[in-house]
Parts: structure tokens; C-alpha cells; sequence
């Protein structure tokens, strides 16, 4: 055995951060919608959470549509003429119909509503109104779409409800990123969109994410090869990284994994998968790959950067994908999971990525068969707090991070 | 002569028409519940079908410009098969069965079919 991953299962990270303690946790915090609500003032009110990727809408005209709970209202998002992605709720100012019906994507010179054929600018100004001369004192300049508070960092987007005092974004994001300014996201495309309405508490959901603890066992059918093994026999995540309220940790992944003889296939296809550092498809493409292991992992799977409250920016060498948790109720959270990767370049590195995005979506099935059950259990009343282990940091920062706000200690 | 609808495949792969017709399908969503209720036989004698022929698809479709819109119809066809193949084998390789027992509902789980 490697010197590195004898040291990696003697080190506990939990006794470098004595003031997160290490007894038992309350569970109020995952059931108590009064909790809930407490977050929602708190934290929510006045948090950045991530919406989509630049790479999304790469240019002026570009827009996506989608529902976002924190702002209890179906988004714009849409690139000006200007070239600044902006935010507007997507509601038409004459009686608020919807300009959109559904969530999409696309390409405009402006936004029309189907009731009536009122007309907006990309930029949210009203341009056209049917027979404005039948209106009465139509103040147009202040008809323009209802903006929500958008910024964008480094090819990400993010979206705030604005409440009370906002801090700007890239001050919010702190040195969680600081490492990771250089890396491309910007130059990645979406590969994958899942999204599902789960009945669990958005930190039960997260918690189930930000540990490798179940990896073994949980993903026994799918991935457990890539990060469990003889040298690893669980996946311990490893170097965790606090950044304030944020926090970043390590995935390994097994030295010993051996593939299939489809994952070997699509490989060889792709030059690269959920398991392989940057081949022939990522390497071709000459981007930088900045910003990666900063703990100096020996078996580098993947980092986990999770921005508080609720956003997972997880990187690795050719790809990211990103988690958005958008609470809904104590025991209720819409999830949307992203994979992003270098966009291929022929048809026989689509065919492998296919293999990287059917296994990553199995592999989420698998950790959703735990959390509903979860939830109800602890809302059984059953007991009153739940146990942590070493390998569980992330959850005791967590707990900590949203106690310290919600009691306002 | 027959009236049964033909899949439409490339010149080299025509031997796959017979299998290709029930398994040719335009999006992710309808191949991973084609998976999930097929039986382990059909699943099996598909995956058998379409491995030897994988590289040779690859090698074929890699012919044509990269990009969404840029295949034939012929081509589109070997395309969803040879995605197919990637989704039976996660039930040849993988779970040894169709489905695993005790799944999240496949109908909750919304897939967006919109990707480069």
C-alpha cells in the first residue's frame, strides 16, 4: 500500500477544527417547519445560488427559461444585445400571463407575449404595445419586465432574491474560488439535465452529496469500481477545505478500478470518463485545467465546492457538474443536476460521453432511493439527533454554519 | 414482400435492421425506459447484437461533421442504436437485470433532452 493512502486512513480532518465539536447533531433543524422559515429569513432572503452556466446562453439573443423556487417565479434569463446576462421574472406587465409557458431555451431579438403582443427588449423594456393609444397614461419606461438580481463569476450565474443588504458576488463567493478564477467553465458545455421534485429537506438532500461514506454501498451497482477498492475500501472524501460558511473536499477514486467492457469501450471512444484524467478529447482541447486538487489528492477523482447554502460546483479534469437545491418546504426541495464537459468534437467522443452521462444519472437514481426514506424517518420522531463521523465534516460545518445564521448567535 | 415499416440504416449496417426497428429511439428518456421494461433475454441478445459492431459505428459516423443536426437519417438511426447499446449495458454489465429492484420511480426523475 501506497505511503499517501496509509497516511490518508490514520489522518482525521474532524480534530483540525475543534470548534465543530463532535458529539451527536440535532435533527429539529431537518424537520421543524418553523426552522424552515427561520432559514428562509436568514439565509435565503439574501443568498446567491446558482442558476445556470454562461455557457448556457453564449450570446446576445441566448435565453433560458426556467422555474426557480427561491424567487417563487418562473426566470429569464437572456443575454442583452450588450452582452450582460440579465434576470427578469417572466410575467408580461399588461396582466401577467406568462411570455413563456414552459421551461426552454433559445435564441431571440426580444420577448412577445401570445395574449396580447405586448413586446419586450432583451434587455426587460417594453418596446410594443397593441394599440397603445387605447390605453390611459401608460408609463412604458416603467413597464419593462420585473428584473431579479442576477451576477455572473467566472461563467457561472447566480441568482439572489435581494432582500435586506445583498453582499456583491464575487466578495460572497470569497476564497472558495479563489483557485478556481482560471478554470474553464466558460469553454464547457451542458451535457445533461436532470430534475426532480424531492419530498426530503434540502439539508438532508445535501448531506447525502457531501460525504463518501455511502459510496460503497450505495452505488454497488454503478459506480463503486471507480471510487472503492482494495487500496480504498470506502471512499473517504479527503482535505476538507472550510471557506466560511462555504466548503470544498476531495473525491479519490480507486487506483485499482478496473472497467468494464463498455466503459472500456466508451473510453476508448472519448479518450476520457467519469474516471480518466484529461485523454485525448480534453487534452486536444488546450484548455488549462486550474484550480483542481488543491489538497494534493494522490488518486484525484474529483473536488466537491459547495457554495452555502445550497449550490455544488463539483470539478474535475474535462468536466463539472453542479447540483442547484431549491428549498420548497421543510420537507421538500427541487433538485437540478448538470453535467458539463469540453463539447465533443466527432461522433466517437459523443458515443463515450454517453456512457459518462448514462452512468452519472443511474448513479443519482441510486443516491435518491435514500432520501424521501430519510426524511420520513427523522420526522418520525424516532429520535432527536443523528450521529457523525469523521468522514461526516462537511455535515457538522453545515449544521454549524446554518445554526450560527438561523439562531443568529 | 412485406409491409412492415423498415428501419432505415447505413449500406454497411443493414444486418442491423431486423433488431435495430424496436431499439432505434430519438431520446434519453425513451431509451433508459425501453431498458428499464425490457426483459434480461431481449436485453442480453440486443447487447450481443450491437458490441461487435460498436467500432465499426463509431468509425462510420465519424465520417460526418460533428453536430446535432449534421446526420442523416440513416446515420441518426445508427446513432440511437449504438447509444442503446450503452443502456442495455447497464443492465448486462451493471445490474444483471433490467432494472434494480426497488428504484426511485423512472417517472419522477424528469430528463432534459436539450445538450450539445
Amino acid at each position: 500500500m501506497a505511503a499517501d493512502s496509509g497516511n490518508l486512513y490514520q489522518k482525521l480532518y474532524t480534530p483540525l477544527h475543534p470548534d465543530l465539536g463532535t458529539g451527536p447533531v440535532s435533527v429539529e433543524p431537518y424537520i421543524s417547519a418553523e426552522y424552515f422559515e427561520r432559514e428562509q429569513r436568514r439565509i435565503f432572503d439574501n443568498a446567491w445560488m446558482l442558476a445556470c452556466a454562461e455557457s448556457e446562453i453564449p450570446q446576445p439573443g441566448s435565453y433560458l427559461v426556467k422555474e426557480v423556487p427561491l424567487v417563487n417565479s418562473s426566470v429569464i434569463f437572456a443575454r442583452g444585445a450588450d452582452g450582460v446576462v440579465r434576470g427578469f421574472r417572466n410575467v408580461c406587465r399588461h396582466r401577467g400571463n406568462q411570455l413563456f409557458y414552459n421551461e426552454c431555451r433559445g435564441k431571440a431579438r426580444g420577448f412577445t407575449c401570445k395574449f396580447h403582443g405586448w413586446h419586450f427588449a432583451l434587455d426587460g423594456k417594453l418596446r410594443g404595445v397593441t394599440e397603445a393609444d387605447r390605453f390611459f397614461d401608460l408609463d412604458k419606461p416603467g413597464l419593462g419586465l420585473t428584473p431579479v438580481m442576477v451576477d455572473t463569476w467566472n461563467g457561472l450565474v447566480f441568482i439572489n432574491r435581494g432582500v435586506g443588504t445583498v453582499q456583491p458576488l464575487r466578495e460572497y463567493l470569497g476564497s472558495l474560488v479563489d483557485g478556481l478564477e482560471q478554470y474553464p467553465f466558460k469553454q464547457m458545455g451542458l451535457a445533461a439535465e436532470w430534475k426532480v421534485d424531492v419530498k426530503a429537506n434540502w439539508k438532508v438532500m445535501i448531506d447525502a452529496f457531501q460525504e463518501g461514506y455511502h459510496v460503497g454501498l450505495v452505488h454497488r451497482n454503478t459506480v463503486q469500481g471507480l471510487f472503492t477498492g482494495p487500496k480504498r475500501p470506502t471512499c473517504r472524501l479527503s482535505h476538507f477545505r472550510l471557506h466560511g460558511p462555504h466548503r470544498a473536499v476531495t473525491t479519490p477514486k480507486n487506483p485499482d478500478f478496473k472497467p468494464s467492457t463498455t466503459e472500456a469501450l466508451a473510453f476508448q471512444l472519448a479518450g476520457a470518463g467519469l474516471s480518466q484524467e484529461a485523454g485525448e478529447l480534453h487534452g486536444s482541447s488546450g484548455l488549462q485545467w486550474s484550480g483542481l486538487n488543491p489538497g494534493g489528492e494522490t488518486d484525484f477523482g474529483f473536488d466537491i465546492n459547495i457554495v452555502f447554502p445550497a449550490t455544488f460546483i463539483d470539478t474535475s479534469f474535462g468536466w463539472f457538474f453542479t447540483y442547484e437545491f431549491w428549498p420548497q418546504a421543510v420537507d421538500r426541495t427541487f433538485w437540478v443536476a448538470k453535467l458539463f464537459v469540453v463539447p465533443p468534437k466527432t461522433w466517437a467522443q459523443r458515443i463515450g460521453l454517453e456512457m459518462t452521462i448514462i452512468q452519472l444519472r443511474e448513479a443519482l437514481y441510486e443516491d435518491l432511493t435514500t432520501l424521501e426514506a430519510t426524511q420520513k424517518g427523522l420526522s418520525s420522531g424516532a429520535m432527536d439527533t443523528i450521529m457523525l463521523s469523521d468522514q461526516e465534516l462537511a455535515l457538522r460545518h453545515q449544521h454549524a454554519v446554518v445554526e450560527k445564521m438561523v439562531r443568529g448567535a | 414482400m412485406s409491409t412492415r415499416h423498415e428501419l432505415k440504416l447505413p449500406a454497411d449496417f443493414t444486418d442491423l435492421a431486423d433488431i435495430g426497428i424496436e431499439w432505434s429511439l430519438p431520446t434519453e428518456k425513451e431509451r433508459q425506459d425501453r431498458r428499464a421494461t425490457a426483459s434480461m433475454p431481449e436485453l442480453r441478445r440486443y447487447y450481443d447484437r450491437l458490441q461487435p459492431r460498436m467500432t465499426a459505428i463509431a468509425a462510420h459516423l465519424d465520417q460526418f461533421e460533428y453536430g446535432l443536426d449534421q446526420l442523416p437519417a440513416a446515420e441518426r438511426h445508427l446513432l440511437q442504436l449504438a447509444y442503446m447499446y450503452l443502456e442495455s449495458a447497464m443492465a448486462v454489465e451493471f445490474y444483471r437485470r433490467p432494472e434494480p429492484p426497488d428504484n426511485f420511480p423512472r417517472s419522477r426523475f424528469i430528463i432534459d433532452d436539450i445538450r450539445i
